[in-house]
């Protein structure tokens, strides 16, 4: 938007995206210098010794972000700087990490297992990137400027009018009314709010038992059926149109609060694997290093 | 002291306010010091109790103890408490001290010289003394309304010490003041109550009375109704008890009757003028708030005639006091050094020598003309409130041991008192040696001697300074607050007009740089008219034909344009606005209109062609300037967004903002860090609802302090407490009383009472204190009374490396702007 407002990825001018090239050229340098020798490059190789510590350097560094965020008084540079540096170094440590192994990773063992753990923190680390890159301006797009507030306001006004008008209505077409408004669901597990399933349900009186009325198409079936139904009873149809017309605005706002929930899951559920998996990754880490050090 | 008759005594006091039961009280003292067998003093007092007016405050209201600095010094006991604390003392201590009061008496006058005066009393008993303290204050001379049957009674009253005692009656109150306001809106509560307010606004109630006012007036649902634009014509008394009686308006509809139980009328108090005069002391100005001119010693021009508290143009309960005291050692003849005394002998600092105290505050007041119609009791009070810069050899006499608050500040010859882009608070008066001031970036450095000051044009404007300013050699500058500065321009005509002259002069030279000497602007400034404009007025309309231009002295205005009221431009205090049409074509191009209050220079066409005649140079000046603006207003006008965009942050209060938090939405996770940091950072209360306040686009605009270039929050707190630092953060410091004022008064809501907490602990404490049994409830009962304090955003001037809640955005979508970078933020 302006000068005042920076990208994660352009923080600094592409400082950190320096940093990441010259990490992994002067990574890829040690590497190479391997070939020619006796014996194969690996991870036991002093390259293989180096190129593993200053992958585990890395990733320990990486793990700092979480205590740094909630050091508010920290004056060791911003949490954006901190967020920049960790996406473009965190970038760099699966393509170290890959050279300090020499590419021997098809069996089975604590350190492969190590080293999907990693891949996983750097596979959940991307959707969250994309994530906080595309997802806000979509979100803003969909509630329009406002804040989420302002929808469920509306929409609780809109359930009010509807309650309304519903009480008007003949007593069949009023219960279903009401008890799609009764049946409406939003939120749930965040698999849910992920997924935007819609639970909603109404009782239809026609067949005798609830039906689903998810994204209010239900409803707006049953009031467009009964619509030309009622062209003799001009109250009758007027009151109908107005249900009709509301539950179209409802149907609009519950895509929007649906669609927000959406997004805000979206924000924050690669966290559920990629904080998970660092632990693991660490722990495994550990033991990769023991191991190495005491038993190979 | 000599032995008395019957009806003779030495001393006579007039009052049982603070100031005369201390004098009283001191007299009591002298005379049991004296071995004295029968009282010298008398103290008179018109009502049946003690202390009627403190008695007619509403129940249970705190009284303040002000001035924090100034220590109490008098036989009476006094420190801040509910209003039943304070008389408790007082009658308490009147006892002790068997005080020789003779109520019911009300003095008509006073007559005869010093040593031989008589007192008439109502009552005609006669009454002699030596000389006479007058601690009658001005609340015993309300403002009646005017009418026949305006005599207080139970039906007309005066004052209101507990609303609470009627209820379900139709209640009158007469006046727009402070008092009428908060009488009014208590007896709403449980009765009908109509309030008559003379013009068409509240304007001289407080910023909180008037929003709580103006609201009960528009709730539909409140049983308060005001009546605009009218007028008491009579009044009629309730035929019997128990009846209603009445009260005949004139209002702008018609006459109207409004029958009623009661009425109180609230139309303030006068120094009691006429008795005063008959006693013979001239009054100092025509002003019906006039008071008489006093010495050093409180005595009035009729020698033997003091007059202390109120009537001496000290209202304050504390100083009352305290010249209670005084003037009875005074009269006595004793050698005593005031309470304040060692004040400003810290103020000064031995940097004038061996001078005694009164010979160095002379010779200062002497040095500056424009306090010369200050009193020098006033001239007192701001020495104390104020500090003293000193260098050269006056700052080798300073006593180095003093330091701390109050002791002279030594500066290097050539440091600066002021720079260039910051905020400053503080007034300079120059005493002694000289001070160099430079314009603006670039001008020439001018130097001027005693009697010159400076720093008004940040207090007036809100903006940052745009002069410099460094200290000579061997120089004594005063140092001012705010605070004292404004009060004394609201009291004092020349002072007012004196600092404003220097203001606008500084803000046309500003315009016309480079410069056009001084004198050649004085005629102009003399006959500029300042014209204040409230938000959404409108200065003038596009298509009229302009004769005249406005050059903004505080708030902003935009430059809108159409039907549509596009804004195209937005102009801050110094700027000029509707130059155009005196420049090019005299028809208007756009509409100006204020977007907060505001205050105008008006120039008209015939000066302003008669400027630009004889300072050739100028014109060229204001060409490029107004052709910088034209861009401006075309790169505004030809993108619709960025014109929208304007009139939203504008509503936002962006256009009077110095440091107010934006959020990008496009960039914002939502994570909440930001609110989070201002927790941590300040004492576990954030300062910033990230979620509330208005967007536009990707524009956010949380609710968070803006630090207005004039905060409104500033404009009524009782002790003080809201501050600016240098570089423009407004702040408010642990003084806070938690009165709320600044909280109603701050319109963009980002001022709340909080109860002040302990700090959050660290997670392993909190962690074993819920662990441990004996403090499972958490935090400590301590059953004590909950102390709210105002919290706002301070900027983060506490915190290092700038506001933490920028610095914790993980994303960069937070980020601190002022009104300068408004156009930066439109796309080009």
């Amino acid at each position: 938007m302006t000068q005042l407002h920076q990208s994660i990825l352009s923080w600094r001018n592409y400082r950190y995206l320096a940093w990441f090239i010259v990490s992994v050229v002067a990574s890829l340098l040690v590497f190479v210098s391997q070939f020619g020798k006796p014996l194969p490059p690996s991870g036991s190789t002093w390259q293989g010794y180096v190129l593993g510590t200053f992958s585990t350097l890395l990733i320990i560094w990486l793990t700092f972000l979480g205590l740094r965020k909630r050091r508010y008084r920290s004056q060791m540079g911003t949490v954006q700087g901190w967020v920049s540096a960790h996406v473009y170094l965190g970038l760099s440590v699966p393509i170290v990490a890959f050279m300090h192994s020499a590419g021997q990773i098809e069996a089975l063992n604590i350190h492969t297992l190590t080293f999907w753990f990693m891949m996983v923190v750097i596979v959940s680390g991307f959707i969250g990137l994309y994530a906080y890159l595309h997802v806000p301006e979509r979100m803003n797009e969909n509630i329009g400027g406002k804040n989420i507030a302002h929808w469920i306001r509306e929409l609780s006004s809109i359930d009010r009018q509807l309650a309304e008008t519903a009480s008007a209505i003949n007593a069949d077409c009023c219960s279903e009314i009401l008890s799609a408004l009764d049946g409406t669901s939003l939120g749930g597990s965040k698999l849910v709010q992920l997924l935007g399933v819609d639970k909603s349900t109404l009782f239809s009186v026609e067949q005798g038992k609830v039906i689903s009325n998810a994204d209010q198409a239900a409803i707006i079936r049953i009031l467009s059926e009964r619509i030309p139904l009622a062209r003799d009873d001009e109250k009758l149809s007027i009151l109908l149109n107005t249900s009709f017309s509301l539950f179209g605005s409802r149907q609009q706002m519950l895509r929007i609060i649906r669609k927000d929930m959406r997004y805000k899951s979206l924000l924050s559920i690669w966290l559920h694997l990629h904080i998970p998996f660092t632990v693991s990754l660490l722990i495994g880490l550990m033991i990769h290093v023991f191991v190495i050090f005491f038993y190979w | 002291m000599q032995s008395t008759t019957a009806n003779h005594y030495e001393l006579v006091i007039i009052g049982t306010g603070p100031a005369g039961l201390s004098a009283a009280g001191r007299a009591a003292q002298l005379d049991l010091e004296n071995g004295a067998s029968s009282p010298t003093y008398i103290l008179l007092e018109s009502a049946s109790d003690i202390s009627s007016n403190v008695r007619s405050y509403q129940k249970g209201k705190h009284v303040m103890n002000e001035p924090g600095y100034l220590d109490l010094r008098s036989p009476m006991r006094f420190s801040s408490g509910s209003r039943e604390e304070v008389l408790g003392n007082w009658e308490d201590d009147t006892a002790r001290y068997a005080l020789n009061i003779r109520y019911d008496s009300e003095v008509t006058g006073i007559s005869g010289s010093k040593g031989a005066f008589d007192i008439q009393l109502r009552d005609k008993t006669p009454l002699g003394c030596s000389a006479v303290v007058l601690a009658s204050g001005t609340s015993g001379n309300v403002r009646l309304i005017g009418v026949e049957n305006d005599r207080p009674s139970d039906f007309v009253r005066y004052t209101l010490p507990d609303p609470y005692i009627f209820s379900d009656q139709v209640a009158v109150v007469i006046g727009a003041g402070d008092s009428a306001i908060e009488d009014a809106l208590a007896l709403s509560k449980q009765n009908y109550v109509h309030i008559i307010n003379r013009r068409s606004e509240f304007s001289r109630a407080k910023a909180g009375n008037l929003k709580d006012v103006l609201n009960a007036i528009n709730d539909s649902d409140s049983r308060l109704e005001c009546h605009y634009d009218s007028s008491v014509m009579s009044l009629q008394l309730p035929a019997a008890q128990g009846d209603q009686g009445c009260l005949v308006l004139t209002t702008p509809q018609g006459e109207r009757t409004i029958p009623c139980d009661l009425i109180i009328a609230r139309l303030g108090s006068l120094p009691p003028r006429a008795f005063l005069e008959k006693c013979g002391l001239t009054m100092s100005s025509q002003a019906a708030g006039a008071l008489p001119d006093l010495d050093r010693q409180y005595q009035s021009d009729v020698q033997g005639i003091y007059l202390i508290g109120a009537l001496s143009g000290y209202p304050l309960i504390k100083q009352a006091m305290n010249q209670g005291q005084d003037v009875v050692d005074f009269v006595a003849g004793n050698t005593i050094v005031p309470a304040d005394h060692t004040l400003i002998v810290k103020r000064l600092g031995g940097a004038f020598g061996d001078k005694g105290v009164d010979d160095v505050l002379d010779y200062m007041y002497e040095k500056i003309p424009l306090l010369q119609s200050v009193s020098p009791i006033a001239f007192r009070e701001l020495i104390i409130e104020s500090r003293l810069f000193v260098s050269g050899e006056w700052a080798d006499r300073v006593d180095k041991t003093l330091s701390g608050i109050g002791a002279p500040v030594i500066k290097p010859e050539n440091s600066f008192l002021m720079e260039a882009g910051l905020f400053v608070n503080k007034f300079y008066i120059v005493v002694e040696g000289s001070v160099s001031i430079q314009p603006y970036a670039g001008a020439a450095w001018e130097s001027s001697g005693p009697g010159a000051f400076f720093g008004e044009s940040c207090l007036f404007s809100g903006r940052s300074q745009a002069s410099s300013a460094v200290i000579g050699a061997n120089s004594v500058i005063i140092e001012i607050p705010r605070r004292i500065l404004i009060k004394l321009a609201n009291s004092n005509k020349a002072v007012r007009e004196g600092v404003d002259q220097s203001f606008v002069l500084g803000m046309l030279q500003a315009i016309f740089k480079p410069k056009i000497p001084s004198k050649n602007l004085l005629g102009l400034c003399a006959r500029l008219k300042t014209q204040t404009f409230e938000a959404g007025e409108q200065l003038y309309e596009e298509n009229t034909i302009g004769d005249c231009l406005y050059l903004v002295r505080s708030g902003t205005i935009n430059l809108v344009r159409g039907e549509n009221r596009k804004i195209i431009a937005d102009q801050y205090a110094g700027e000029l606005v509707g130059q155009l049409s005196l420049m090019g074509h005299p028809r208007r191009h756009n509409s100006a209109v204020a977007t907060t209050r505001a205050e105008a220079l008006v120039i008209d066409a015939v000066d302003f062609e008669e400027l630009l005649h004889n300072n050739p140079t100028i014109r060229k000046k204001l060409e490029d300037d107004l052709s910088v603006l034209l861009q401006e207003n075309n790169s505004l006008a030809t993108h619709d967004s960025s014109a929208k965009l304007m009139g939203f942050l504008m509503k936002q209060g962006l256009g009077e903002a110095t440091n107010a938090l934006a959020i990008d939405s496009s960039l914002c996770v939502g994570c909440d860090n930001c609110e989070k940091a201002c927790e941590d950072t300040h004492g576990g209360v954030s300062r910033l609802q990230r979620a509330l306040g208005d967007s536009l686009g990707r524009f956010h605009v949380p609710t968070a302090c803006r630090h207005c270039e004039t905060p409104h929050c500033m404009k009524d707190c009782p002790p003080d407490a809201i501050h600016r630092t240098p570089s423009g953060s407004v702040y408010i410091a642990d003084t806070c009383i938690g009165c709320g004022n600044c909280e109603s008064n701050c319109p963009y809501n980002v001022i709340e009472l909080v109860a002040t907490s302990e700090p959050k602990a660290p997670l392993w404490s909190r962690l074993f204190n819920a662990l441990s049994p004996s403090n499972s409830s958490g935090r400590a009962e301590t059953g004590s009374v909950v102390v709210k304090h105002a919290m706002k955003c301070d900027a983060c001037m506490s915190v290092s490396g700038g506001p933490a809640c920028v610095r914790a955005c993980p994303t960069g979508a937070a980020a601190r702007l002022g009104s300068e970078q408004l156009l930066s933020l439109l796309e080009k």
